[in-house]
């Protein structure tokens, strides 16, 4: 397609990368809109966004730091993080307002979190989740605008979707997972051509207009209005820039390696050890499609809500056991459910240690990423949802600040939809619904 | 609206019993909560909920201008006397170990081997599920399971509902059953309810000091389904005034809580008597800093969580004291603390197990069966003349209630109060 | 022309890259290229640009939601329009620049507002006519479309190269798109991002009556009222009133502005003037530690700013009363997360009702109210000082210094220190200090009345269980409470004469320092009408020297403007 994206860019002679071929320095023109350094390949690294989730909560005074702010302390249920503290902040206290709205267990708590609204339906999605929100604004050039992954292997298994009944559903296997990103249709990105983006071509071709309103008002102002004016023309074309970068063919994605087939052949089922295999193979398969850039957005599931893991030979579900065994007041908890939640801690630090262990420039796929962990209760016996653990791994590009506890006070879980999809770049101000509707984005860890 | 009375340091109340409780935003009804059955002993509330005559009433303060006061309850639990002697033989088993119980120790040994264990969960389940998808909790009258075993030691909170008959030797309107004394020496205390499941496991706890239906029942109530106003009305002496109104009600507005989950004082709330909400209006009188209302049937708002359309939650049962009376006692820091009781219909004691159905009995391993056995071994009251069987239980809620404005209903809004 | 935009946009290229590259800015570089360029054609009595003043976030809002209408969303975050020292928002949004962050957010606030004006719901209000094809350019329909379109968001008509040059763009991106609509979209983002629309551009000619002085031009004025008055764009019918020339007809132009300050928005405007004045950007930060004040949670830090404006414009607007009766006034408004702060009963279960403290009640006026008392506190405790600050910065306009950089605070923070148990007690021993007496007895003595409201402006009598002694002083007068506060401020000269300056600075864009006789006079008739804030704002919006602009001394690049056709 062709627009006349002004005859300035024509001026410079544009073929590929226009900001560079005007020698403009450098400075700015390489930085994002945060300030963060792209990666030394002089192309933006894509910044990730993704979900991972574990059902049936935790025993809150064993897992929740006390002390809000960077150094939180370490409580036994979360201190297997220990090795990734200073990338993962702990979000704590937020509240889900239902407003009169059922809490149906284990099903609203979930919702709540990705949409910022209460589920007066008894399933589904009251709204957008936000991970969708995020995936329109920066999953719309890769080949999968997102990819849902269920290790417990349950194709609804899922929190993602646009509202009501359409969830996307989730891959239930690795092979399936495997086949669906590097089989056919898989085209190695480090060979494949380069279309540039209508969308950001009909973008860049809106700032050469406001561009070409600067002589009339030039002619016209003063000096302090033209010091304005300049600014604003600094910010014109550092967007322009941005803009021109987009449309310039990226450098080749050197932490992409192509996976070797997966085994059709692996067991699916609730059992533990079985989840725990599936959810490190299918987190392999995941990271590398993120590497390879088929995608820029995940939803993990690591168990479902009302949990059916079990541990081999054993009958007992994990959500059963939340109910049945009861609450050892000595103890201040239930050892028997707790074992799943220690497998659970250990599968989100292999997730997040798959994440590091990419190199992507100086930094790692983990530093480029936002992921957010949660779960769908607080404490499953009672089925709270206010407090319901959460967690954010990766700074997505130094969009955020890391290795923080932000207590909630109370406050709607909504904010953290909000502020995750403003890190993301998502114009977003005001998120959810009645007393989940909130403005109050997290100043301590927005960047 | 009625008026608060004193200026005392607000943020001195004690207004939640479990520190450890957060709010909870709409009732989170756990299937092994279905079982809800309070515990919450008087170390958690801290002070006798009667106040005997060598404990004369501390200082309170002076009576509200108008004789008005109101109230909001923030503490809603069952009581239990704490520590292992109530149930010396332990708690209730759940289905699975009940089954096992069942069968010859030889059988039991067979079915306890792990390569056994698909055979004993089919076989406990069977026991649990009746013909036609029936089962213990939602047809507890189908089975026959031997009866829970009850609270055998004499301490027991609650009211004494048969004045005259202080012994519990029975009459026209009740059955034989032996009274409780109070852990602060009052004698003649009617709680068959606390008899029949102060052992059940969800009520004693593992330690014998509270379980999770205590946990559970104040997050009920904390959710604001359920929120609860006193009125009283004609209060002009705290040592002695006869005639008080008291209003005893349900409100829609849910309370705001603090950070910590705890209600607040001071706030506003508004009387609701529509749908499954009520408005009870009772008469008592105050001495010495006790108010006592007469017997009276008291219904309260009971809902456990709001279901979906396809879901067994919603506005399913209440709250209902047959002969029921309120007996508090005025606080120095403002608040109300002490007890209502009455006779509860047996089912009611179980219904939110029952509503559970398989889920309580499967999930949460609940024998409705075996608690509504127990019920019937041990109910005193409502009896029936024609089969002389007792049809309710004699129970006790402990109630904390602190001040707030109540916005009562314009007489021309109150639809006829029963 | 060609020959001249391509030299300007050279010029732009090496600015940009020597501003980029942190050499000396020579700001007037290109403008020195384009003065060659022009200079000759330029007479020195052209109108020129003489402010541009940018949108604030509500002003933006306001904006979209008239000529768009409500339903179509505005989702992004703005920068802030920075308050200059003891100064109001208003005048701030003078100096504002548009930072490539502050870009970013525009540029796709437009994209997102634009697509929603031409999605299928919304489309058939805003395009006139039938294109050909809907996939294809039509220049026509899409002149009629963006002509209106351009007039409301840029206040003005457009000139015929700007109409020429966003027809081009829809027609551009038609073919692309495949959708007329599309090209429509796109055009439309470009307005929504230019300077013409982010910024209120005034325009100004020497007044022949006047010399030395520049006149706003009709549009400018258009927008001047709308601005102050409404706080939003211009309507048709001032739109109409410029372009009929009625608006530099001194009578035409207050019997317009007269309709204006009788109409139900002039709410909105005076919302917006309390709002700048009282520095109510303080509540979208404002945390309060949930321990120490129990009563404070999310419903009631978004009810106490409202609480305050309802109070506002109930007695200044719906009872036409006295300005001063906002220090004194035992009316507010309530709801029940706020009875709950001020411990008193709140009928309604949801929403606002009105509420009349008992006689006697040391609740009286905004002074009273916990709004005030709660953002100007700490996130702990209450403060004196900065209360006692506010009091006299904000509503009396005497600017009280920072404190200096090496101050120890910590006999200050002391709160649970039963040696000092109130904060008279820690003030006092702080205040020994002569480096902070100076400045602190101008503060703490009006904050100090105030003690009797926590850090949330919850009611209690005891600190530390200590008694608070609420007695105060101002300069000389002494006082006890709020009520007492309120009266005294409703007493002095300087709480007129600071509403008076403040209204004419709020119109203007520019404090009113340098015009105390315009002030004092303005201030004379303000107590002339009753000390109404309808008068007053009638009186700022008529005042000549509203729309006169003091030539400056060096008038180098500005010469002509080229956005002439009006």
């Amino acid at each position: 397609m062709r627009f006349d994206l002004s005859r300035r860019t024509a001026l410079r002679g544009m073929i590929n990368g226009a900001g560079v071929a005007v020698a403009l320095p450098l400075l700015d023109v390489f930085l994002d809109g945060n300030g963060v350094a792209m990666a030394a390949t002089g192309a933006p690294v894509p910044v990730r966004f993704g979900t991972w989730f574990w059902g049936l909560g935790v025993n809150p005074s064993r897992w929740f730091p006390t002390t809000a702010g960077p150094n939180y302390d370490l409580k036994p249920e979360l201190a297997p993080i220990k090795p990734f503290q200073s990338k993962i902040n702990v979000l704590g206290n937020f509240n889900v307002m239902l407003d009169g709205a059922p809490n149906l267990p284990h099903v609203s708590g979930g919702p709540a979190i990705r949409t910022g609204r209460a589920l007066t339906a008894d399933r589904g999605l009251p709204g957008e989740s936000f991970d969708v929100t995020i995936s329109d604004l920066i999953g719309k050039r890769t080949r999968f605008s997102s990819l849902e992954v269920s290790a417990i292997g349950d194709a609804r298994n899922s929190l993602s979707g646009r509202g009501g009944g359409d969830l996307n559903s989730s891959e239930t296997t690795p092979a399936g997972l495997y086949q669906r990103v590097f089989g056919t249709g898989f085209k190695d990105p480090n060979s494949a051509s380069f279309t540039p983006d209508p969308q950001v071509m009909a973008r860049r071709s809106v700032l050469s207009a406001v561009a070409d309103q600067r002589q009339a008002l030039n002619q016209a102002v003063g000096a302090a209005d033209r010091q304005k004016l300049d600014q604003y023309y600094t910010s014109v074309r550092q967007l322009e820039n941005q803009l021109d970068v987009e449309l310039t063919k990226p450098q080749p994605l050197e932490a992409c390696l192509v996976p070797r087939k997966v085994s059709a052949d692996l067991p699916v089922n609730g059992e533990i050890e079985t989840v725990m295999l599936n959810h490190q193979l299918m987190t392999d398969l995941l990271v590398m499609a993120l590497a390879c850039d088929q995608t820029r957005v995940f939803n993990m599931m690591f168990n479902n809500g009302a949990s059916s893991l079990t541990r081999i030979g054993s009958t007992v579900t994990h959500h059963q056991l939340t109910h049945e065994e009861v609450l050892d007041n000595k103890l201040g908890y239930q050892p028997e459910a707790t074992y799943f939640l220690t497998k659970i801690m250990e599968a989100w630090v292999y997730f997040v240690g798959a994440l590091d262990k990419v190199k992507e420039g100086d930094r790692t796929l983990l530093d480029n990423t936002i992921a957010f962990a949660h779960s769908e209760t607080e404490f499953a016996k009672f089925h709270t949802i206010d407090n319901i653990p959460m967690m954010t791994a990766g700074s997505g590009g130094g969009r955020i600040k890391t290795g923080i506890y932000v207590d909630g006070q109370g406050t709607p879980v909504s904010r953290v939809g909000l502020t995750l999809q403003q890190a993301m770049g998502v114009p977003v101000d005001r998120w959810g619904s009645k007393s989940m509707e909130t403005n109050k984005r997290l100043g301590e860890i927005l960047a | 609206m009625s008026n608060m009375h004193s200026n005392h340091d607000r943020r001195s109340f004690p207004t939640g019993w479990w520190r450890g409780a957060r709010p909870v935003a709409s009732g989170a009804l756990a299937i092994g909560l279905l079982a809800v059955a309070p515990i919450a002993g008087h170390h958690l509330v801290g002070g006798s909920p009667a106040r005997s005559a060598e404990n004369p009433p501390a200082k309170l303060p002076a009576p509200p201008r108008d004789g008005t006061l109101g109230f909001v309850v923030a503490q809603f639990v069952s009581p239990i006397v704490p520590g292992n002697d109530a149930c010396p033989h332990g708690t209730a088993p759940r289905l699975r170990e009940e089954y096992l119980r069942t069968l010859p120790d030889a059988e039991q040994a067979r079915l306890r081997l792990k390569d056994n264990e698909k055979e004993l969960v089919s076989r406990w389940h069977a026991y649990a599920l009746g013909p036609n998808e029936t089962n213990v909790c939602s047809q507890p009258d189908m089975f026959t399971h031997t009866p829970y075993p009850g609270v055998e030691s004499r301490y027991g909170w609650g009211l004494n509902l048969g004045g005259r008959n202080a012994a519990g030797a029975g009459d026209n309107t009740t059955c034989a059953h032996d009274k409780f004394q109070s852990p602060t020496g009052e004698q003649g205390i009617d709680n068959q309810e606390y008899r029949a499941t102060g052992c059940t496991l969800e009520m004693r706890g593992v330690d014998g000091n509270g379980g999770d239906a205590l946990t559970g029942m104040q997050q009920f109530h904390n959710s604001g389904q359920w929120t609860q106003v006193i009125l009283l009305k004609g209060v002009h002496s705290f040592v002695h005034q006869d005639n008080v109104e008291v209003i005893y009600a349900n409100t829609a507005d849910r309370p705001i809580l603090d950070s910590k989950g705890q209600f607040l004082p001071g706030m506003s709330f508004t009387v609701n008597d529509t749908g499954a909400r009520h408005r009870n209006v009772l008469h008592g009188r105050i001495d010495n800093g006790v108010l006592t209302t007469e017997p009276a049937d008291i219904k309260l708002a009971q809902t456990w969580g709001q279901g979906g359309p396809r879901d067994i939650r919603g506005n399913r049962s209440a709250y209902h004291y047959h002969k029921g009376r309120l007996r508090l006692e005025f606080q120095p820091d403002g608040s109300l603390r002490g007890l209502v009781g009455g006779y509860r219909n047996l089912f009611d004691v179980i219904v939110s197990s029952s509503l559970g159905g398989e889920g309580a009995a499967i999930v949460a391993g609940i024998d409705c069966s075996a608690e509504m056995a127990s019920l019937k071994k041990y109910a005193d009251g409502m009896r029936d003349p024609k089969t002389g069987q007792c049809t309710a239980v004699s129970s006790a809620m402990r109630i904390g209630a602190i001040p707030a404005f109540v916005a009562d209903l314009p007489t021309a809004q109150r639809t006829a109060s029963r | 022309m060609k020959s001249i935009r391509r030299l300007s946009s050279l010029a732009l290229i090496c600015a940009s890259a020597s501003l980029l590259a942190g050499t000396v800015a020579s700001l007037t570089a290109p403008a020195g290229a384009q003065g060659t360029a022009v200079a000759s054609a330029s007479p020195i009595d052209a109108p020129q640009i003489v402010a541009m003043r940018r949108l604030t976030e509500a002003q933006y809002r306001n904006a979209i939601a008239d000529i768009f209408g409500p339903d179509i969303k505005v989702a992004g975050r703005f920068e802030p329009v920075v308050r200059p020292v003891h100064e109001l928002i208003a005048s701030g949004s003078r100096e504002a620049a548009i930072s490539p962050l502050g870009l970013e957010q525009f540029d796709s606030m437009a994209r997102n507002i634009a697509a929603q004006v031409f999605d299928e719901k919304h489309s058939g209000q805003f395009i006139p006519c039938h294109p050909q094809d809907n996939a294809k350019a039509d220049d026509a329909c899409a002149t009629a479309t963006l002509a209106p379109l351009g007039r409301y968001l840029f206040r003005r008509p457009l000139t015929t190269q700007e109409l020429v040059l966003y027809v081009k763009m829809a027609g551009l991106a038609a073919g692309p798109t495949g959708s007329f609509n599309g090209g429509l979209e796109l055009a439309l983002s470009a307005m929504l991002v230019s300077p013409n629309f982010l910024y209120i551009v005034e325009t100004a000619q020497p007044d022949p009556a006047h010399p030395g002085v520049l006149a706003l031009d009709n549009y400018s004025r258009a927008a001047r009222l709308s601005f102050t008055l409404w706080n939003s764009t211009p309507n048709a019918v001032l739109l109409d009133a410029a372009a009929a020339g009625r608006l530099t007809d001194p009578a035409q132009l207050a019997e317009i502005a007269r309709g204006m300050v009788a109409s139900p928005r002039f709410e909105q405007g005076v919302r917006a003037f309390f709002t700048d004045m009282l520095l109510f950007e303080r509540f979208d930060n404002l945390s309060k530690d949930p321990v120490l004040f129990p009563y404070y949670n999310a419903q009631v830090g978004q009810a106490m700013p409202e609480q305050m404006l309802r109070t506002i414009v109930d007695e200044l607007v719906t009872r036409g009363g006295d300005y001063r009766q906002l220090f004194t006034t035992n009316r507010t408004w309530m709801t029940r997360a706020l009875g709950g702060l001020y411990q008193v009963p709140v009928h309604k279960s949801a929403g606002w009702e009105p509420y009349t403290f008992a006689p006697g009640d040391d609740r009286a006026g905004i002074l009273g109210q916990a709004g005030f008392l709660a953002i100007y506190s700490q996130t702990g405790r209450s403060s004196p000082t900065l209360r006692g600050r506010a009091v006299r910065e904000l509503l009396m306009c005497q600017p009280v210094p920072n404190p200096p950089g090496n101050v120890n605070f910590t006999a200050v923070q002391d709160t649970k220190n039963k040696a000092v148990p109130t904060a008279r007690i820690r003030l006092s021993a702080h205040v020994t200090d002569d480096n902070c007496a100076g400045c602190h007895k101008l503060t703490d003595p009006v904050g100090l009345s105030l003690e009797r409201f926590d850090g949330i402006g919850s009611w209690r009598t005891t600190e530390n269980g200590a008694p608070i002694d609420p007695s105060g002083n101002l300069d000389k007068t002494v006082f006890s409470g709020a009520a007492g506060l309120g009266k005294v401020l409703a007493e002095s000269p300087d709480t007129h004469q600071c509403a008076a300056s403040r209204a004419l600075e709020y119109a203007r864009a520019m404090p009113s320092d340098d015009d105390g006789d315009l002030v004092e006079a303005l201030d004379k008739q303000f107590a002339a009408d009753g000390y109404s804030i309808k008068a007053l704002f009638l009186r700022v919006a008529t005042l000549p020297e509203n729309y006169q602009v003091k030539i400056p001394a060096l008038q180098t690049g500005a010469t002509r403007v080229s956005m002439a056709n009006q």
